[in-house]
């Protein structure tokens, strides 16, 4: 287990990975909310491994921690026990910029709400992740162009969010977590605001990025989507009741 | 509308947050705009407080050759005008003099007017209690011993009714009170009034030096003492009487061909700042006021930005129920006219708290005025129906300003895309990205920077005054004002007193050296005399180049005891210093120039031992020569009418004779005994002043007073550093300071707090945007760079616009400033540099909370 004062080169090198760890451990990882003196267990020992190129679908009630646990797995959030490993490296307890700058390297989000900021451009919005890198313009188009190429938005590149349907917004938003090549795609309900048809649509993308490679982690409540992953992990008050490979 | 107003009331009770702070912001800007309307109205544009005031103009005497010349008028002249004019239904004189009123056993300074036996009719003003002076009582010689008192002076006494019929001692005799002007009568200036008028009778034994004019006796025809004032007949205009006017003068001249050589009467109105021979003597008071008025906009401006950012951003979260709104039918207007109504209701609130706080500060100022002016300050306070209306009008051009731009932007809505819209989203396509988020907030810190920077040329204009070389060294001295004509003295004994006086000061324990001086550099009053080479007398047709040809020169003139250069601490340069017998009894006319004097009569040679005499009036002199203050020309006496020749016995270094004085003028001395002057102060120079004897010293010097005669009247009494801190000019000039200070400290902070309020809400409004950022790999830092990047260019671009206003503002101000360029570095460096600290803590702040927020928490925020 390596240390949690990583410097920004090691934690580089560090997050080089290999095929022997699974790409994301969670051991015992608890999680506490304290309001008003009273303690709420989001999360309560959780045990669970992703292995690179795995699509894993995490489901549950409302209220059972799936958005916690995903908070924890994409550093947005800190667990408050237990380790997680992120190609093999401990992340729990890394300090605030560095969780920022491992999950700009290493994790790409996709939200239920999307979340693309309204005065940027469709290009913008996508390119937003990249300039936290510090990658020259040039690279930074290039892969924009590529990740816009991949979801078929190349051509809405200069639009606002506001132009475009829920559908094409959230392609946009899978533009932008998988423009910068994360280990993994952290995706909170990503049809939860799209008809049926956009929402299959943007299944069919994850399925598609999936077999291209990608590492997908997906929370979603409903059934039908959730039976697009190879894996489901059932949670229920904040613990794993179930974890069962697709059939 | 009821409605409106009801809702708007609810609305404004909902937010009481907002409500507080758009008040505040508003009545600061209207606050600043009442008390300065409030002071400007009152000095330049609020109907004088006499009858009927478009029918009273002032005559005014103008030279036909030289028309920007004009004079006053002799009794005898003023008698022969109210005669035989044709169009005026009565004219009245007067004029100003300085008197010396008793006071339990003391004797103060005050302003009386000396008026013909109609003033008060030919005013239209009825007397609150009393009789106005009757005609006999106008009639030179008859000394009639009568006074009519200001009501102030009446308050001064209780109001006591039986102060009519009662005495008052009026340099050093008896007067009996016949009259009391009504509340707020202040003669024919604005708020500067009188506080005794005496009638003309008297004028020979009242009128002292102080207008050296006043040596002519009051039935001399040559006199210039009286200014003429008349009431124009119904349906006169002043255009119409020119051509009457212009004929009596003639006659008058053709009557009297010495006394009335080349003069022709015109009429303007009453000069409402100045009692004045020239018409023009208001002038550059009237120029300070739209200047007031403009930077006093320039508040209300940047506090309606304010405003008006505020309202923005408001109404930006209200988006969702004005789309609701137009949804259920409502148009457009309707929804105008919804936000200005609560634009409105604001206004009136921020009208109230700044009428409350523009009275209060007006009267501050006109309370600091009157420590300092020699005349009775007449200032009603509390609002007048001028005051409440144009408080009115400040609220509806601030409704206006803040509220119609914002309630026409927010109305414009989409209204499907507002009804969907979560609150927390931003969705404005901003077309130029590389210009600022909030113009607003970019024009108001362009306008306070202005302000800022006008503040710092005045801040920079009161340090230089303050901190100004009189080129005088008098050590720890004392100035002691008396004036013995206020105790009855004549010439003859008065003379005597002050030796006498002298004497005792100078052997005083601890006293280095005494002396009179009958001009205090840096005081009230300032002479000035015309002086050329002896034995020139170029004709008036003459145009004399240099001094040896007979120009004469302008320079500053002072009458002086012999141990006045020791006292004071200016070495002879040259030559020698007065002697005891002729600082104290008329004898060779001998006087001591300076050198600035000394260079302009011998450019090439030495003045020492030569002779100068006193030019004519009308000798042509030395352009530019003469004082930038405003000193007048002395008369000549009988002595110096014959054009008697004085030598020079001395010369020493020159000094500065006032604050505004932009180039060394010159300046002679002559021994006190050859220009007695009955209003002298008298240097005192201790060897030290021990720190907390002041008021011991000061005692010990009123005493020696009192012991030589206690009728005397001790008019003011400090060390010389008090002096020149009590200087008028050196008051304007911190006042103006202060002003702009007040304009610009209000600016600033009102730009600040809406900088502050505008990235404070940006930050609120963007909290998911943030949290989205932050999910993509944002580092705290990234954050903190974004909003500040945002706040710094809005400041970058705000300082770039105001360096031009300023630019701006710096020309137009260049002419009232005190030895300060327009473009001052320090001023133009100091105040960005606050303002960019001020404004860079002002967006620190958000941007350090924006930083430190929650990420997931940032993300569930709507």
């Amino acid at each position: 287990m390596k240390s949690t004062e990583l410097t920004a080169e090691e934690s580089t090198n560090e997050f080089a990975g290999n095929g022997a760890t699974p790409l994301i451990r969670l051991e015992g990882v608890t999680k506490v909310f304290l309001t008003d003196e009273v303690e709420t267990h989001a999360l309560s020992g959780i045990h669970l491994d992703i292995r690179e190129g795995e699509y894993i679908s995490i489901a549950g009630p409302s209220g059972c921690g799936k958005t916690t646990l995903l908070s924890i797995l994409g550093l947005l959030d800190t667990p408050s026990g237990g380790s997680y490993a992120l190609k093999g490296n401990e992340v729990a307890n890394l300090s605030f910029a560095e969780r920022a700058r491992v999950r700009n390297r290493e994790i790409g989000f996709i939200f239920q709400s999307f979340n693309l900021i309204g005065d940027l451009s469709v290009f913008e919005n996508v390119e937003l992740p990249l300039t936290y890198r510090g990658m020259s313009a040039g690279d930074r188009k290039a892969l924009v162009t590529e990740a816009l190429e991949r979801v078929g938005m190349a051509h809405r590149a200069k639009h606002l969010p506001s132009q475009l349907s829920g559908g094409q917004q959230q392609r946009v938003a899978v533009a932008r977590a998988l423009a910068g090549r994360p280990a993994i795609l952290l995706a909170d309900e990503p049809t939860g605001n799209l008809d049926s048809r956009n929402g299959e649509a943007v299944m069919s993308l994850l399925r598609e990025l999936h077999q291209g490679g990608a590492t997908i982690c997906m929370v979603t409540h409903d059934e039908r989507f959730a039976q697009h992953a190879d894996r489901t992990v059932h949670l229920f008050d904040g613990r794993v009741v179930e974890d069962r490979m697709a059939a | 509308m009821v409605q409106d107003l009801r809702f708007a009331v609810r609305q404004l009770f909902k937010a009481p947050g907002f409500t507080i702070a758009a008040v505040t912001v508003l009545a600061l800007g209207i606050g600043v705009n009442t008390a300065v309307f409030s002071l400007v109205n009152t000095l330049f544009f609020a109907s004088p407080a006499y009858g009927k005031p478009h029918e009273v103009v002032q005559l005014f005497s103008q030279d036909k050759k030289n028309p920007k010349k004009f004079r006053g008028f002799s009794y005898p002249t003023f008698l022969d005008i109210r005669k035989q004019n044709t169009v005026f239904s009565d004219a009245m004189s007067f004029n100003l003099s300085l008197i010396g009123i008793g006071q339990k056993g003391d004797t103060r300074r005050a302003f009386a007017a000396i008026v013909s036996s109609n003033y008060f009719s030919v005013l239209g003003v009825p007397l609150a209690r009393g009789r106005a002076f009757l005609p006999e009582e106008e009639t030179p010689g008859r000394n009639a011993r009568v006074a009519t008192v200001s009501y102030r002076y009446w308050q001064k006494q209780d109001l006591d009714p039986r102060v009519i019929g009662s005495q008052v001692l009026i340099n050093g005799r008896s007067f009996t009170i016949v009259g009391i002007t009504p509340k707020r009568f202040t003669g024919t200036m604005q708020i500067l009034s009188p506080e005794v008028w005496l009638p003309m009778s008297v004028y020979d034994q009242v009128a002292n030096n102080f207008e050296p004019q006043n040596k002519t006796a009051i039935g001399d025809r040559t006199g210039t003492q009286l200014r003429i004032i008349g009431r124009l007949k119904p349906g006169i205009t002043a255009a119409a009487a020119k051509p009457a006017l212009e004929g009596l003068a003639a006659n008058l001249e053709k009557a009297y061909p010495v006394e009335q050589k080349d003069q022709t009467f015109t009429v303007r109105s009453v000069p409402t700042n100045t009692v004045s021979n020239n018409p023009a003597a208001d002038s550059g008071l009237n120029a300070i006021a739209p200047l007031l008025l403009g930077m006093a906009v320039v508040v209300l401006l940047v506090a309606c930005l304010n405003l008006a950012n505020m309202l923005l951003a408001r109404g930006t979260a209200r988006r969702k129920e004005i789309a609701i709104r137009l949804a259920l039918g409502g148009n457009r207007w309707r929804i105008v006219r919804q936000l200005l109504t609560e634009g409105f209701v604001l206004a009136v609130l921020g009208g109230a708290g700044g009428l409350i706080l523009g009275l209060w500060s007006s009267d501050l100022l006109v309370g600091s005025m009157r420590k300092l002016m020699p005349l009775d300050i007449v200032w009603l306070t509390g609002p007048s129906p001028t005051i409440l209306a144009a408080t009115f009008g400040f609220c509806l051009l601030g409704t206006l300003m803040f509220a119609l731009g914002p309630a026409l932007k927010i109305s414009r809505t989409t209204m499907m895309t507002d009804l969907k819209e979560h609150p927390g989203e931003d969705v404005v396509r901003r077309r130029w990205k590389f210009l600022p988020r909030n113009p607003l907030v970019v024009v108001q810190i362009a306008f306070s920077l202005a302000l800022l920077t006008a503040a710092a040329l005045f801040i920079r204009g009161a340090g230089k005054a303050a901190s100004v070389d009189t080129g005088l060294k008098p050590g720890a001295s004392y100035l002691l004002e008396v004036d013995a004509s206020l105790a009855g003295y004549d010439s003859k004994r008065a003379q005597e007193l002050y030796r006498n006086l002298n004497q005792r000061l100078a052997a005083l324990p601890g006293v280095e050296h005494a002396s009179i001086s009958s001009i205090i550099p840096f005081g009230m009053f300032e002479l000035t005399r015309k002086v050329q080479r002896a034995g020139l007398h170029p004709g008036p047709d003459a145009k004399p180049t240099t001094a040896a040809d007979g120009l004469a020169f302008e320079t500053a003139w002072n009458s002086v005891g012999a141990d006045y250069f020791s006292t004071v601490g200016l070495p002879v340069i040259r030559g020698r210093v007065f002697t005891e017998a002729e600082a104290t009894q008329p004898g060779p006319k001998v006087a001591i120039i300076d050198e600035v004097l000394a260079k302009k009569l011998w450019p090439e040679g030495d003045a020492l031992g030569q002779r100068i005499q006193y030019a004519a009036e009308n000798a042509p002199s030395a352009q530019g020569s003469g004082s930038a203050h405003a000193g007048r020309s002395a008369d000549l006496s009988e002595d110096e009418k014959q054009a008697e020749t004085i030598e020079i016995v001395g010369i020493v270094p020159a000094t500065r004779h006032a604050l505004f004085e932009k180039e060394p003028v010159g300046g002679i001395y002559l021994p006190f005994a050859r220009g007695f002057q009955s209003d002298v102060s008298f240097f005192v120079r201790f060897h030290s002043l021990a720190p907390g004897n002041e008021a011991i010293t000061a005692d010990l010097l009123r005493r020696t007073v009192r012991d030589v005669d206690a009728s005397i009247p001790v008019i003011s009494l400090r060390t010389f550093a008090q002096h020149l801190d009590s200087n008028l000019d050196l008051w304007l000039v911190r006042a103006g300071a202060a002003l702009f200070s007040i304009f610009g400290g209000l600016a600033l902070g009102l730009a600040i707090v809406g900088l502050y309020g505008v990235k404070a809400y940006s930050v609120a409004r963007r909290t998911r945007e943030i949290g989205i950022r932050m999910a993509l790999g944002a580092k705290p830092t990234a954050v903190l760079r974004l909003i500040m990047g945002e706040g710094l260019l809005m400041l970058l671009s705000g300082i770039a616009l105001g360096l031009l206003l300023a630019a701006a503002t710096g020309k137009i101000l260049s002419g009232i400033l005190y030895e300060v360029g327009a473009f001052d570095p320090i001023a133009f460096t100091a105040a960005p540099t606050l303002l960019a600290i001020a404004a860079l803590i002002a967006t620190w702040l958000p941007a350090r909370r924006a930083a430190a927020l929650n990420p997931v928490e940032a993300l569930r925020y709507e």
